[in-house]
């Protein structure tokens, strides 16, 4: 066994594959959550049947099954199949996981701006009504008004999605890829110590401080002189503090 | 014939619902429990313990916790470990709902109670556990989707629940996609269904304005 310090060892190399799991998901989830904010706001007819249904989809089942409906699934489908180069990026287990960890997360973000936001327009409404017809577009609307304030009472509760992340990208582990947990459970399984699993567990604490360190950091950046939001969350996870 | 290839299936949903409301019991007594060392123990070395495991669980990935008890306690079977894993994991979040039930009731009413020479017994069991269980539900209801969720977690350790049964099933069927696609509805039904019994129970309880 390569000395914990040497540059090939397990850990690692699962720490790089974590962290670069966990970067692109918090990236793209944030990515999915804006974009469905921004037309939920917007009121757009189509659009509310289908976050319903996206909602209920990602909510009501497992992760891992959603990472096994991607991972095992895709490769069913004859119009992927007979795409090269879809197939070539699909059948890459670390693209699997960004996808389904990406599409997971993405609606549970979503479903925390959208549930500020609905209470934002209860306790003062008309704002977006108001800039409209101040001249702005439903775009800077939504960009100037409505975002600053959804991003701002919802910063502590959006720390606790990012924590969930990373915990989620633990998962990755069942679709082969040799993440922090991969390499916790090789090395366990190859010298039956359990000391292997401890370590692991300690370095996943360790990213979890520094992150919860980092929001209080934004959240110290971005304070703004009003009082916040007080928003009640019934309906997402409630993990982390 | 149908009921044959039905058969693996219910098996499965069956030991799911088992682990879950297991784990859902358990759970709920834990929570309890260390709500009451939190609010009522002024020593503080049992609260830092308290606070202490519930900065470990809330910071740990759910599959790392499932299985430090899984190889923490080899002499068990492997779903009774997942089950304790489960519970312990919806103790520590259930914490936080009691708490913020328990917050919300005002100190002036135990004492009105005590004044009114009720007896602690009949203070709790008449005063304070409606109004708990009424602000609780919710978060409660929260807990319990999560970790409905989460017996799928404990197919890692091999026992045959939802997942566990697909995975086997999958490589001998010619449409494995269909088989991941049926067990997802069939985690979405469970949990949109107890969803809706919960909301019904909710409304049914003596609530408390």
């Amino acid at each position: 066994m390569s000395s914990l310090l040497s540059l090939s060892h397990p850990f690692l190399e699962g720490l790089c594959t974590t962290l670069s799991l966990f970067f692109s998901t918090v990236l793209s989830a944030l990515i999915i959550a804006v974009c469905c904010t921004y037309c939920y706001a917007l009121n757009l007819k189509f659009f509310k049947p289908f976050l319903k249904v996206y909602l209920l989809v990602i909510r009501g089942s497992p992760l891992l099954v959603q990472l096994f409906l991607i991972y095992y699934g895709l490769g069913q489908w004859d119009c992927i199949k007979t795409q090269p180069w879809l197939w070539n990026v699909l059948k890459e287990p670390w693209i699997t996981a960004w996808l389904a960890f990406s599409l997971n997360s993405g609606a549970y973000t979503t479903l925390l701006f959208k549930e500020t936001l609905d209470h934002l327009d209860q306790t003062e409404p008309g704002q977006y009504e108001a800039g409209l017809t101040l001249g702005l577009s439903p775009q800077q609307a939504f960009r100037k008004i409505l975002f600053p304030q959804v991003w701002h009472c919802s910063l502590n509760a959006y720390s606790n999605e990012v924590v969930f992340i990373l915990k989620a990208t633990a998962l990755a582990s069942t679709i082969s890829i040799m993440d922090l947990t991969g390499a916790g459970r090789l090395l366990v399984a190859e010298t039956y110590n359990i000391d292997y699993l401890i370590i692991t567990a300690l370095i996943y604490l360790v990213l979890n401080s520094l992150i919860l360190t980092c929001f209080k950091w934004i959240t110290a950046l971005t304070a703004r002189p009003t009082k916040p939001l007080k928003v009640s969350l019934e309906n997402t996870h409630s993990h982390m503090v | 014939m149908m009921w044959e290839s039905a058969l693996p299936w219910l098996q499965s949903i069956s030991i799911s619902l088992a682990i879950a409301s297991i784990a859902l019991l358990l759970g709920l007594l834990i929570s309890l429990l260390l709500t009451k060392i939190l609010v009522d123990t002024i020593h503080p070395l049992p609260k830092l313990g308290v606070r202490t495991l519930t900065y470990l669980v809330k910071g740990l990935p759910e599959v790392i916790i499932i299985f430090v008890f899984y190889h923490v306690l080899p002499f068990i079977p492997a779903y009774v470990s997942g089950t304790l894993a489960l519970a312990l994991l919806f103790a520590t979040y259930g914490i936080d709902v009691w708490m913020d039930a328990f917050n919300s009731i005002p100190q002036g009413q135990s004492e009105a109670a005590l004044a009114l020479n009720l007896k602690p017994f009949q203070l709790q069991r008449h005063i304070l556990m409606p109004q708990l269980l009424h602000k609780a539900l919710p978060g409660l209801k929260n807990l319990w989707l999560i970790l409905l969720k989460d017996t799928a977690l404990v197919s890692q350790l091999g026992v045959t629940e939802i997942m566990q049964t697909i995975y086997e099933m999958a490589p001998q069927s010619q449409n494995p996609t269909q088989l991941y696609a049926i067990g997802a509805c069939i985690y979405i039904a469970l949990s949109y269904g107890s969803e809706l019994l919960i909301h019904k129970g909710h409304s049914c309880l003596p609530s408390s304005r």
